[in-house]
């Protein structure tokens, strides 16, 4: 009976272990090729937060995120944010209704991250780790 | 006559407030990854609200938030938010909010000077302790119903205020994060009794130590013209790896002349609060709330109340949230105050039970 209870406790760990790892996905954080601003994790983070609004060359910042269900985003959100990406939509909603900053906007794909991203200089976003080309340029990973 | 207009009444409240809950549904079950907002161009629009189910053991004579022994839908409210942004560092923000009717809320302009400091001038929401800002946000609460120092029969804490207001953040580095809140204006939610409430000076500042999740607030508040308002509190804030804590304590010095004598009325209240969130999803909690309406008789029912709220929330995604909670109280002080007790209770003891949905985009 013991066994049997390791038995089931072990596939269960190993299943639930592949589902988040199944789930995990590669990514990294693109801005325009002209953007000379240095971009490192806190920056992306305080960007990502609503405390920095604008770039150091006063630019305003216009980041974009991917949907809610895509696993890019949750990889993002929980290691470069250091959270859920539920805990980031309180945090925006908080944000939003106490009026202090609006939320990075929502755009449907990587292709069209890529494409804001190419065209605008003050656009910083995140995509799959596969499909960076050189449209954009990879600030963290 | 009179039967048929309160039936008439009735049947309005109960066809809003179902029009309200298919509305919630069907917004937050069908379309929750649509969107965090609407964008339509330059203009984005959010939105939250919530429908609530209200009962108390108390006899129909005594109501609070128009709950009774039958119970009230008549705890809702929706709101629409606009904002848009004519220049890169200006932003234009109006939010509409209704319960019977539609009124705008709040409405202002803020410039963003730099990263650090944002000035704006118009009507808003005051930025007093944790959840003056988004009071009304249920989604973002654990309970449906607030602590008390938050509710309208008291007004230890205002809603908004007409005026000007800076938000300046000062970066410690390793040592974290300090905001200032100040402000300058005219209390726009008025107690009964008041018809001005004269300039308010006051602010709140918020350091943010370099413990992820933590907040320590501290927010006073000074108005003068024929009352004077003298109002403190001093928050703590704790959320992070399923936690959800918070504490407040709050007090306020009223003072009017009347026929040559000076009338005083000192209020304060207090609420220790935890949650824990299992799965992402589900967070049962726990609050004891204390409130005194008249400091000088505060060992009367008729102005304390002691409060013990046990509920639980469940989240259906991230734009929905579902509520159930009880409120075991000790005392009335907030159905005398609200002037919705018209006997007096009969037992200082008595319940209040909640139920809401609640949704944001």
């Amino acid at each position: 009976m013991k066994h049997k209870l390791v038995y089931i406790i072990s596939l269960t760990t190993l299943w639930l272990a592949l589902a988040v790892s199944a789930g995990a996905a590669d990514m990294v954080v693109i801005v325009n090729n002209g953007n000379t601003n240095s971009v490192d994790q806190g920056i992306v983070k305080k960007i990502y937060t609503g405390k920095m609004k604008s770039w150091s060359d006063g630019g305003s910042v216009k980041a974009l995120d991917l949907p809610e269900t895509s696993p890019v985003r949750e990889t993002f959100s929980s290691s470069v944010l250091g959270k859920s990406v539920s805990n980031i939509k309180s945090l925006w909603a908080q944000m939003i209704f106490s009026g202090k900053a609006t939320p990075p906007k929502v755009v449907g794909s990587d292709d069209e991250v890529k494409k804001i991203v190419a065209t605008d200089k003050n656009a910083i976003g995140y995509i799959a780790a596969s499909s960076l080309d050189g449209s954009v340029k990879a600030v963290l990973k | 006559m009179k039967k048929e207009f309160q039936f008439k009444n009735q049947f309005k409240n109960w066809f809003c407030s179902i029009v309200g809950v298919m509305f919630l549904i069907v917004t937050a079950v069908f379309f929750p990854e649509k969107a965090f907002a609407l964008d339509l161009g330059s203009v984005e629009i959010h939105g939250y609200g919530h429908q609530g189910f209200l009962l108390t053991d108390l006899d129909n004579e005594n109501k609070y938030l128009n709950a009774d022994d039958k119970g009230t839908w008549r705890y809702n409210a929706m709101a629409i938010l606009f904002t848009a942004k004519p220049q890169d560092k200006t932003t234009v923000w109006m939010q509409l909010h209704g319960r019977t009717d539609i009124e705008v809320d709040w409405a202002y302009v803020d410039y963003e000077f730099s990263n650090s400091l944002t000035g704006r001038i118009g009507k808003a929401k005051l930025p007093w302790g944790v959840y003056n800002e988004v009071r009304e946000v249920k989604f973002l609460q654990l309970s449906t119903i607030m602590p008390s120092m938050y509710h309208d029969a008291v007004k230890i804490v205002h809603e908004s205020y007409y005026g000007a207001s800076l938000n300046y953040s000062l970066d410690l580095g390793s040592g974290g994060e300090i905001v200032f809140d100040p402000i300058v204006g005219e209390i726009a939610d008025y107690k009964e009794g008041q018809d001005n409430s004269g300039v308010t000076l006051g602010g709140r500042i918020r350091y943010n130590p370099p413990i992820e999740g933590l907040a320590v607030m501290a927010t006073v508040s000074d108005s003068q013209d024929d009352m004077s308002m003298e109002m403190l509190i001093a928050s703590l804030d704790y959320v992070n790896y399923g936690f959800d804590i918070k504490s407040e304590y709050a007090a306020m010095m009223m003072e009017m002349e009347t026929m040559g004598m000076t009338m005083s009325t000192d209020m304060f209240s207090y609420y220790v609060q935890a949650g824990y969130t299992f799965f992402s999803r589900l967070t049962p909690f726990v609050r004891y709330d204390y409130i005194t309406t008249d400091k000088d008789n505060e060992n009367s029912p008729l102005y304390y109340q002691k409060s013990t709220t046990v509920g639980v929330g469940y989240k259906i995604n991230h734009s929905m949230v579902v509520k159930a909670e009880v409120h075991i109280n000790d005392g009335y002080a907030l159905p005398v105050a609200s002037k919705e007790v018209s006997t007096g209770m009969t037992n200082d003891n008595w319940n209040m039970y909640a139920a809401s949905i609640n949704f944001m985009f």
